[in-house]
């Protein structure tokens, strides 16, 4: 029994280890980056990597636009799955064909990027329909929709993605918490059907789910190969800004880059821990 | 909603799911396809036997992405099936599953920058060993994460019963929990798989384009302006999920 | 008995766990690896082969270009291994990439890097000596040197500063813009008429926001200072503030004409020319003068496409190979140096049907066979010919002016 106990616990550490020793040196690293004290520019404590960050405002743009970015498209996702899921009543994946929203689940987000960008470009696949119904006469008519000042490519394929995901687990969650049921009880007890949609259905979905959009939604807002062949050149989303940022000529962006490293991981910190307080957060 | 609107929302919905497949398979046999042509003038098998040759490997870039992603699998899956278990046992559990979720939710290239610098040090950058421990730190969570909810009071009851009755622990996994666990595990293995076999960021980041995974050789041919080779390395990335999908659709469902 | 039966599994794995753990904390460096290689500029090119044989070069090099790389894989690899015995690997990644891989490899204190050589360019070039990340001066040292054309300013200074010895010319080119002759019959010779053509035709031109797009932006300054001597020499602040403060606002003046406004910029030169092929641009650029032809041969452009130089002239510079100083395989990369400036590695990448990279080979030195040779390379059919662009050739300007350059396009343009 003791040796049982002694290898649990070693086990456990070993957890503790692998999931928070590679993040907290990480983190330490590029604060202690930031600050002028790691790296080969290191010269002293300095907080000027900070200042500049903060006073040149790009901080908050790449924030906020990561965060526009990841609002639109898991709200966007979730009303639309939602509204399938409910107008199916909850047997969404009984119908004939319903296989095909896994599709979008088996194809690597990079992929989805890359024929997203063969399809709604100026000279794709989308423009060539438009141009052979006589709607546009060059490709410089045809709307932007790729590398597009509001982010409508990358927002398209975080569509599709979280679309096809949601609607399969908005579907099961119907299902598995006999929602159905509580929606005829309602009737019965006097509610109109969209009473009971708002009242019933409605709030019980989201405390069921919330867990689930938070962490798609902290995917969506650190996502990679998406933005970076769909976005523009500014603003940027996090991930793309700071994988460029480190690889630049202009040394000085380096610390500036594990500023916003650190920055970006203190948030996701703050967030894991306010989402496991909220009520029917993490388990 | 109306049966005819229904049936054409539903129509839509299936064309927009099935369209990026179609789409890339028609441009990998496409000689060329632009603007503004519909469809490509014509077909040829020039790219797919192209793909093959010494110069793209994509065999080659395939077998080692499978490699990787079937260790990555295996390790992560039974790592996390011990110490999930011990955790539900664990007077710290909570807390404990809490540090499971930190990097599960960090985006993996910002994880790879954050602590690329240790894996310069241990000179694993540029390693496929390197990039198959740092999918490793990201699948690992992800299983933790998935098996959480998986040990309830009656697993852990007959866990017990079975050591009540003499059973040593090794004789507990073999005869009762993985026998149990076989669905549960099934799950775990096949979406460790894809967390592996969908990353890019992370693979390109430690991988030092040294390590050509398919999804960095997928970029590379994007970048290249190759699009009918990229078109061919990407079905090639799309295929064993969509086997997985005419197994066992459940295996789909994922959260990253 | 039993018990130790019983713990095997668990222990194993919690034994390969611990053992990743452990080398994480530890951070033990790859340092201690196969034989400690002596410095191969004290021995004789024969001690030189010798230690490279049975050896693999890592190589990192831009790879946008499928004719580039494919001289490299088809060409360059067989023959490598078949001549030294030596395995090349090929990586991904510009000079910047360069540049944040050998710092990180200093600041981690790792001796020998992942990186042996690298394809670069001035500014690159200017940075790894800054820190130090270069070998050298090994270029001497090399038996096919003798042929380099170091009388030529364009291959022997880099950025105007002297390569001596730390990297080897590979190329030389000259920036030229592309067009197709269907759309556009008769392009703008200078800043005013581009002006004009942009108001005409909005949306129809835009540059890359890398190396290509920033030698444009020099070749610019040199019309808006009428003259490239203004900055011949070293960096002068002054005259960098003034000029480039005249580009900006020329620049900002005229965004809104350009593709997308100019909020945004391709960042490569591949999704330039993807854009120019399906039409959206009317014009691409290159930095290498051939590729006209080179893309027309792999039935990308049309045949329409010509390229040309402007009145204000374009950038002529050299691309070179530099050896990392942490490099773990010196003797190997040396070894293809020397090959990659062999005539007959020299003489196939000149030809417009495989690259069309100009050579940095002097070639009245060469023997007369191989003179013979160079002199019946096919001639380019779309491109203009050297000769007649070369007389319109600017030197690149001290690297500071470029790093400056892309920062200022960053924040003075595109964030703007």
């Amino acid at each position: 029994m003791k040796i049982r106990y002694l290898h649990r616990k070693a086990g456990l550490t070993l957890h503790v280890l692998l999931t928070l020793l590679p993040l907290a040196a990480g983190a330490v690293y590029a604060l202690l980056y930031s600050v002028g004290l790691a790296g080969s520019l290191a010269a002293g404590f300095t907080l000027r990597y900070w200042e500049s960050l903060v006073s040149r405002g790009t901080l908050w743009q790449t924030f906020a636009y990561s965060a526009y970015i990841m609002g639109v498209s898991i709200v966007l996702s979730y009303a639309s799955a939602l509204a399938m899921v409910i107008s199916a009543r909850g047997r969404l994946m009984e119908r004939k064909g319903s296989r095909i929203f896994y599709l979008p689940l088996a194809m690597p987000a990079l992929v989805l990027a890359f024929f997203a960008f063969r399809f709604l470009s100026g000279g794709g696949w989308l423009a060539s329909l438009a141009f052979g119904s006589g709607l546009i006469a060059s490709p410089q008519e045809f709307p932007e929709l790729v590398n597009d000042p509001y982010g409508l490519g990358i927002i398209f394929v975080h569509f599709l993605l979280a679309f096809a995901f949601f609607s399969i687990y908005l579907d099961r969650v119907y299902a598995n918490e006999r929602i159905e049921e509580q929606v005829q009880s309602a009737q019965l007890l006097g509610a109109g059907y969209r009473q009971s949609l708002r009242r019933v259905v409605w709030p019980m979905i989201l405390r069921k789910t919330w867990p689930a959009i938070s962490l798609y939604g902290l995917f969506v807002f650190g996502s990679y190969e998406v933005p970076l062949l769909l976005g523009r050149s500014t603003p940027e989303m996090l991930s793309v800004r700071i994988v460029r940022m480190l690889s630049r000529f202009n040394l000085d962006d380096r610390p500036e880059a594990f500023a916003i490293v650190f920055a970006y991981m203190m948030l996701t910190v703050l967030l894991v821990f306010l989402l496991r307080k909220s009520k029917g957060g993490l388990r | 909603m109306k049966p005819v609107t229904g049936k054409i929302l539903w129509a839509l919905l299936a064309s927009l799911f099935v369209l990026p497949a179609a789409y890339l398979l028609l441009l990998s046999f496409s000689a060329s396809w632009h603007f503004p042509l519909l469809f490509p003038d014509a077909l040829t098998g020039k790219w797919w036997s192209l793909g093959f040759t010494s110069r793209f490997a994509l065999l080659g870039s395939m077998g080692l992405s499978l490699g990787i992603a079937a260790g990555v699998s295996l390790l992560s899956t039974f790592a996390a099936f011990f110490s999930s278990r011990w955790m539900a046992l664990s007077r710290y559990r909570s807390a404990l599953l809490l540090s499971a979720y930190f990097p599960f939710v960090l985006s993996p290239v910002v994880l790879a920058a954050a602590t690329y610098i240790f894996f310069v040090r241990l000179g694993w950058n540029g390693t496929v060993a390197g990039v198959a421990f740092a999918h490793f730190l990201i699948a690992y969570p992800y299983a933790v994460i998935l098996f959480s909810g998986y040990w309830n009071e009656r697993l852990l009851t007959m866990d017990a019963l079975a050591a009540t009755l003499g059973a040593g622990s090794f004789q507990r996994y073999r005869r009762v929990l993985f026998p149990l666990s076989r669905g549960v595990l099934a799950l775990a293995l096949f979406q460790t798989f894809l967390i592996s076999w969908f990353e890019y960021g992370l693979s390109s980041y430690i991988g030092l384009g040294r390590v050509p995974v398919l999804t960095v050789e997928v970029y590379r041919y994007i970048s290249e302006a190759n699009p009918h080779v990229a078109a061919v390395a990407s079905l090639l990335l799309v295929f064993p999920p969509l086997l997985m999908l005419w197994v066992n659709k459940r295996f789909l469902i994922r959260l990253i | 008995m039993r018990k130790r039966t019983t713990n095997k599994p668990a222990a194993g794995r919690m034994g390969l766990a611990a053992l990743f753990i452990l080398a994480f904390l530890s951070g033990s460096c790859r340092q201690a690896g196969s034989r400690e290689a002596r410095d191969p500029l004290q021995m004789s090119w024969e001690e030189v082969l010798q230690e490279a044989r049975g050896s693999s070069v890592h190589l990192m090099m831009w790879q946008g270009d499928p004719f580039i790389n494919r001289y490299m894989n088809e060409y360059v690899k067989p023959k490598l291994d078949s001549l030294y015995g030596i395995r090349l690997v090929l990586l991904e990644g510009q000079g910047n990439r360069i540049v944040s891989q050998v710092m990180t490899e200093k600041e981690a204190g790792i001796r020998r890097g992942g990186i042996d050589m690298g394809w670069i360019n001035g500014e690159t070039f200017y940075q790894l000596r800054q820190i130090d990340g270069l070998f050298g001066p090994f270029v001497e040292k090399l038996p096919n040197s003798r042929y380099i054309d170091f009388d030529n300013p364009f291959i022997a200074f880099d950025f105007q500063q002297a390569v001596e010895g730390y990297e080897c010319p590979w190329g030389n080119v000259q920036q030229v813009i592309i067009y197709d002759s269907l759309r556009v019959p008769d392009p703008p010779r200078n800043l005013e008429a581009l002006a004009a053509y942009l108001k005409a035709h909005p949306g129809t031109f835009t540059l890359s926001n890398d190396f290509t797009g920033m030698t444009l932006l020099k070749a610019f300054l040199v019309e808006l200072a009428g003259s490239p001597d203004t900055f011949y020499g070293a960096f002068r602040e002054q005259t960098y503030l003034k000029y480039s403060g005249m580009l900006w606002d020329w620049i900002n003046g005229h965004k809104k004409y350009f593709w997308r406004r100019g909020e945004t910029f391709p960042d490569a030169v591949a999704p330039l020319h993807q854009l120019f092929i399906s039409g959206e641009l009317n014009f691409s650029m290159s930095n290498n003068d051939a590729e006209v032809d080179n893309k027309i041969l792999q039935g990308l452009f049309p045949e329409t496409t010509r390229a040309y130089v402007p009145d204000h002239g374009s950038i002529q510079n050299s691309h070179y190979m530099g050896i990392m100083a942490n490099g773990a395989n010196k003797a190997g990369a040396m070894v293809l140096a020397d090959f990659l400036i062999s005539p007959e590695a020299q003489w196939r990448k000149a030809d417009p049907a495989v690259w069309g990279d100009g050579t940095v080979l002097a070639t009245e030195k060469l023997p007369p066979e191989w003179q013979k040779k160079f002199a019946s390379i096919p001639h380019r059919k779309y491109s203009p010919g050297r000769a007649e662009i070369g007389k319109k050739a600017i030197r690149e300007f001290d690297a500071e002016y470029m790093i400056r350059l892309y920062e200022d396009f960053r924040k003075k343009v595109i964030e703007n």
